[in-house]
């Protein structure tokens, strides 16, 4: 069996933690106060956390050694102040850090919806949908961990680390110097176990996703696998993927075994080499025993954080791949927004195509050759050809989804390239095909929740489009749709969008007839819901029904690319040219059943 | 492995530790090992301290510094070896459940897998197995850390004075419970946000799925604020979540604090008193530092295995699942001489209506039966009944005049080659996805049955050919072409039987007639049973069964049913007069 089976995105991993911060930085830096807020808060309750060591040790120096009741008073009740300060500080800063992480993700999303909603159509036929839903949600997810778990984890345990290592020095920066000495080799040995787990992680993950896209698949086609008598051998796949991925989960394993013992063992080697200096110190330098105590205090919180950051560190370095797939998608080159707008008011609706040619990218054979049509002002036009002629590449072309090459199109005789998507598209409406609809109320379909629609003019739209069955089935404006429509059938679906653009009210119809098998009331409806939405509008239609074609005032008949023929059902069929060449082969399929 | 099923199902904590015990025994142990050397040393530092204050010479601290150092090296050693130990034992305890959950997936059958989205199955997989595993190992493991930690600390502690221990510890007990609160929250919190998550996801995915209605209609800005909306009440629940994930530290530390804050009131009298040294004050603060973790420790410890145990309830579900049909037939039956079907009714488990109503038909070696039929008439009831997905009574179907629960699984599996409705490829192979049914094969045996749907030179068309992979990674096969796919993924078995189930909707008319025409000559001596929407392509069958409502409404051949059945009369205009117009 072959191991192709899972489809994860391979790319080579560019993004480093520091190159991520620097990306990351507008975003964080766009919210300054919470910056602002976010250090103070960080380095108040380091400072704090400090004090207590000393605290600690002047009670052994003024209090014990002195005997001095009065002032260990004082001192506990200062210890519990600083205690509960630190407590709150400690919430406060981790509550705050993460509600902060979690607003500029939010913004990232925000921005990467409103990316992905730029990206040119080209996009979506390269990308499948759900790599681009699994941006915006699970990699800006993952994003946010890298950010709480990551960069402000490892903020925080720096400047603890730090903060410690001058307190250290204040005490004595004689034994402090000495201890530093063994840390070199320290840091030397958690660099290169860390770069081999890291490595180990990402080889685990890859498994991990292995073992769950392979699942995924047998799963799904579980039956066939059983009825070709194929489950033994998935269940040995399985096992064995199994197994590596137990394999790969031990030698990491393995190696934190290794890796935390050895700073464990760092801390206790620097503690007894304190101890040692200390009663050096204390015998020829004076140092006191509540300075050591500090000392000792302070030096063995001085790995709890270097394990922290080291852990973090490995573990997060797998997001890094989610985060490089983030900013990827943000580098998108999103579609030419540019171009003037149309005239206030309506457009009289005239389409002018003039010898336009078009590929859908260099190299590529063309798909529209020397297309010129003149469209006036509330005629409507049947496109018809066998699949592949390019009629539904023309209609793309009409709203704009892909630039012309060659020739031009003019609507009311502006040029497309000189009008902005923004401008032209809301004038076009479109009942596409296949009718997609969204799953969520019928209302919510014909407004794409879009407020100028009220439920007034959606209920109009939706009556004029002879959603009234619809309604009534599923309780109204308000009735739920489910994913892809499966509560509705193709006919209804195609009714649904019928009343989507009639609620929009455009200047030209666009209109893609559904091909699949639709029973007679549907047919009836979308009929009438055709003759409404066509009434006063210049209309282009892929037409596949033989009485939206005999409605049409010009029949364009396409082949290959071109324009073969153009006129009107009878003269065409007398012609016996390829439209009737069509008629014959049921190409034009003519269930015109009134 | 089915004989220790039920000592699983009923302890499966205990029947894993069982069947490691070596493993959970000496990892337990070097645990031990490694508190008792962790524990020994603030007990050697408050010496140290103690030499130091009264002046002694230095070579006397000397010696104790040696055996510090002598423990760093036990603690390492012990320390690694219960980490390794104990991560041996939970990963091959995961490795074993997750093939057993994998395994008795792929024996179920509809009944399991309908009400399920393979997201859950998977999540059951990686994640439930999982979470299991973290019960067993880490949480089993932290829970004994702590145990362990809390009986060696405490006898230290009562040693310096006992008084001390209850006064400073006073607080402690409470931490476990505060532990599990915040943790039972924060799940909670865990579990909004997931919910909260899905609905960005459903949210990002219909953006993404309608993003050329959304273009077409210029309504980007609307959508975005949707999405926002969506996106809004995420950030809400990761904010929750946020809020008891910080309040966990704090209320860990401070009673740690108070703890603190009493020992420096109620111990100092004690020091100055020359009753306790100062060494020992400050082994008892360390100590009281210490204490935390056990506390805390069986608070996380108790969390992970209670998420294990309701881990494994789910799991369980799985593996006490029973199949539709169980493999009992002991016939093995290697050519098809007969089919029969006789008085067959059918009602789906767990449901009250009957959906076929005493069905009969017979069929012979060689003969085709063609299936029509509106939507939800029963045909693929049907046909799942007759690839055994689900159980009938004895006597109702039979092969060979042998009834179906006779014959087993495997050997019916082999008889028969199916084509069903939606047309399901692996991301493998073209020619692996052609030959699946086969256990060996060459590329020419692929090759014939590619010819045989018309689909030979597509793929010879494709710069990969027959290694091209299937599916995102490599050709994207349209409807028409993956259909045709498992077709002839089903007749390059030549199998005794062969059932399409409604194969061809996504081909073209013409291309359709031109492989029925290649199949009849293709399955003359095959049994064939064909179900389809269009009339073109059973109108050739030996005999035509018309369901309606769960019945047959009437059967015979394509002549007399245009006379006979009122449907099958009624589809038949319907078509012709799509052709004629």
């Amino acid at each position: 069996m072959s191991q192709h089976f899972f489809a994860e995105d391979n790319v080579a991993l560019e993004l480093t933690f520091v190159r991520l911060f620097r990306k990351l930085w507008p975003a964080l830096w766009a919210h300054q106060r919470k910056v602002i807020v976010s250090l103070l808060l960080v380095s108040t309750y380091v400072v704090v956390g400090r004090a207590l060591p000393f605290l600690f040790g002047y009670a052994i120096d003024e209090g014990i050694k002195n005997r001095n009741e009065q002032v260990i008073f004082m001192v506990a009740m200062a210890y519990l102040g600083l205690e509960s300060l630190r407590a709150g500080l400690l919430f406060l800063q981790s509550c705050h850090i993460q509600k902060f992480g979690n607003l500029v993700l939010f913004d990232i999303r925000e921005r990467l919806i409103a990316h992905v909603q730029s990206l040119p159509v080209s996009y979506f036929e390269k990308n499948p949908s759900g790599r681009t839903v699994t941006r915006v949600t699970n990699d800006v997810f993952a994003l946010g961990e890298l950010f709480s778990q990551g960069f402000a984890a490892i903020f925080v345990n720096m400047v603890e680390m730090i903060s410690i290592f001058i307190s250290l020095a204040l005490i004595s920066w004689m034994m402090t110097g000495i201890t530093v000495v063994i840390l070199p080799p320290l840091l030397w040995i958690c660099f290169v176990l860390s770069r081999k787990i890291r490595f180990q992680f990402g080889a685990t993950k890859r498994k991990l996703s292995m073992i769950n896209a392979f699942s995924a698949e047998s799963l799904g086609g579980i039956k066939i696998l059983q009825l070709y008598d194929r489950t033994d051998e998935a269940q040995t796949f399985f096992e064995k993927l199994s197994s590596e991925y137990r394999v790969l989960q031990l030698s990491t394993i393995k190696l934190f075994a290794t890796l935390w013992p050895v700073i464990e063992a760092f801390n206790i080697f620097t503690l007894a080499v304190a101890l040692f200096l200390g009663a050096y110190f204390n015998k020829y330098h004076g140092m006191s025993i509540g300075h050591l105590t500090a000392y000792i205090l302070l030096l063995q919180g001085f790995f709890k954080p270097l394990k922290n950051i080291l852990e973090r560190y490995n573990q997060l370095q797998n997001s890094l791949a989610s985060a490089d797939r983030v900013f990827h998608l943000l580098d998108e080159m999103p579609e030419d927004s540019s171009g003037r707008d149309f005239p206030a008011g309506r457009l009289h609706g005239q389409i002018d195509i003039e010898h336009m040619s078009f590929r859908y990218g260099p190299g590529l054979p063309e798909v529209l050759k020397d297309i010129h049509l003149a469209i006036k002002p509330g005629m409507s036009v049947a496109l018809v050809g066998r699949t592949g002629s390019g009629k539904s590449s023309l209609i793309a072309l009409l709203q704009k989804l892909y630039n012309v090459e060659k020739g031009d199109i003019r609507v009311d005789g502006l040029s497309l390239s000189a009008v902005s998507p923004k401008a032209l598209r809301p004038r076009i409406g479109v009942v596409q095909q296949d009718g997609f609809v969204f799953s969520g109320s019928i209302l919510a379909n014909i407004s794409l929740f879009n407020p100028k629609v009220t439920r007034e003019r959606a209920l109009w739209a939706a009556e004029q489009a002879q959603c009234q069955d619809i309604l009534r089935k599923h309780g109204g404006l308000d009735g739920m749709i489910q994913e892809r429509g499966s509560n509705l059938s193709a006919g209804e679906r195609q009714l649904l969008a019928f009343a989507r653009v009639l609620a929009f009210d455009p200047d030209i119809l666009i209109l893609d007839e559904a091909t699949a098998n639709i029973d007679s009331v549907s047919e009836r409806q979308i009929q009438k819901a055709t003759e409404v939405a066509t009434r006063g509008r210049t209309c282009v239609i892929i037409a596949h029904r033989l009485s939206t074609i005999l409605h049409c005032d010009l029949i364009v008949v396409m082949d290959h690319g071109r324009i073969a023929e153009m006129g009107k059902h009878q003269e065409l069929l007398q012609q016996r040219g390829k439209y009737s060449e069509l008629y014959r082969e049921k190409e034009v399929p003519a269930n015109g059943r009134i | 492995m089915t004989e220790e099923q039920p000592e699983l199902l009923a302890r499966p904590f205990w029947f894993y530790v069982k069947k490691h015990k070596l493993w959970v025994a000496s990892g337990l142990i070097c645990l031990f090992l490694t508190n008792l050397m962790e524990t020994l040393i603030p007990w050697l530092v408050g010496k140290t301290l103690d030499k130091i204050s009264t002046n002694v010479p230095l070579h006397e601290v000397g010696g104790i510094i040696g055996r510090i150092f002598i423990i760093i090296l036990f603690l390492s050693a012990f320390r690694f070896l219960w980490r390794v130990l104990w991560a041996q034992f939970h990963h091959t305890v995961a490795q074993d459940l997750r093939n057993r959950v994998f395994d008795r997936m792929a024996q179920l059958g509809p009944t399991f897998f309908r009400p399920r989205k393979i997201g859950q199955l998977i999540s059951l997989i990686s994640n439930d197995v999982n979470s299991f595993r973290m019960g067993i190992g880490p949480g089993f493991l932290v829970l004994f850390d702590g145990i362990f930690l809390m009986c060696l600390i405490l006898p230290f502690m009562i040693a310096i004075s006992p008084a001390w221990t209850w006064k400073t510890l006073i607080l402690m007990p409470f931490v476990p419970f505060t532990v599990n609160t915040i943790l039972k929250y924060l799940h909670r919190g865990f579990h909004a946000r997931q919910e909260r998550f899905a609905d960005l996801s459903g949210s990002a995915q219909e953006i993404v799925s309608g993003i050329r209605v959304i273009k077409s209609f210029a309504q980007e800005h609307s959508q975005t604020q949707q999405f926002n909306v969506h996106s809004t009440g995420f950030r809400r629940a990761c904010d929750q979540v946020a809020w008891w994930d910080a309040l966990f530290g704090p209320s860990l530390e401070l009673p740690v604090a108070l703890g603190s804050v009493l020992l420096l009131l109620l111990g100092t009298p004690d020091v100055i008193a020359g009753r306790v040294t100062l060494g020992q004050f400050f082994t008892f603060y360390q100590y009281i530092q210490r204490m935390i973790w056990p506390m805390s420790a069986i608070g996380v410890g108790l969390g992970n295995v209670q998420e294990g145990r309701a881990a494994f309830v789910r799991i369980r579900e799985v593996l006490e699942f029973a199949p539709d049909v169980p493999d009992t037939g002991k016939v093995e039956v290697s050519e098809l001489r007969s089919l029969e079907v006789r008085d067959l009714s059918f009602t789906y488990p767990g449901t009250q209506q009957k959906v076929l109503h005493g069905i009969s038909f017979r069929l012979e070696h060689g003969q085709c039966l063609g299936i029509v039929g509106m939507t939800g008439a029963g045909k693929s009831t049907l046909i799942d009944l007759l690839i055994r997905q689900y159980p009938v009574p004895p006597g109702t179907i039979l092969i060979n005049d042998i009834s179906v629960e006779q014959i087993s699984l495997r050997s019916l599996r082999q008889l028969i080659g199916i084509v069903p409705q939606e047309a399901f490829l692996f991301s493998r192979k073209v020619s692996e996805n052609l030959a699946l049914g086969l256990d060996q094969w060459d590329l020419d045996d692929v090759r014939v049955a590619a010819g045989h749907v018309r689909l030979d030179q597509e793929i010879e068309s494709w710069p990969e050919n027959y290694e091209a992979l299937v599916g995102e990674r490599g050709v994207n096969l349209s409807g028409g072409q993956k259909q045709r796919m498992t077709l002839a993924r089903a007749l390059i078995r030549n199998a005794g039987l062969v059932i399409l189930d409604d194969a061809l909707s996504a081909v073209d008319t013409k291309t359709e007639g031109r492989i029925l025409e290649h199949l009849q000559n293709q399955l003359r001596h095959t049994t064939s049973i064909i179900v389809s929407h269009r009339l073109a392509s059973v109108k050739q069958a030996d005999l035509i069964l018309v369901l309606k409502d769960g019945r047959v409404e009437s059967r015979g051949r394509h002549d007399e049913l245009v006379q006979a059945s009122a449907i099958y009369k009624a589809l038949n205009d319907m078509q012709m007069e799509a052709q004629q117009a």
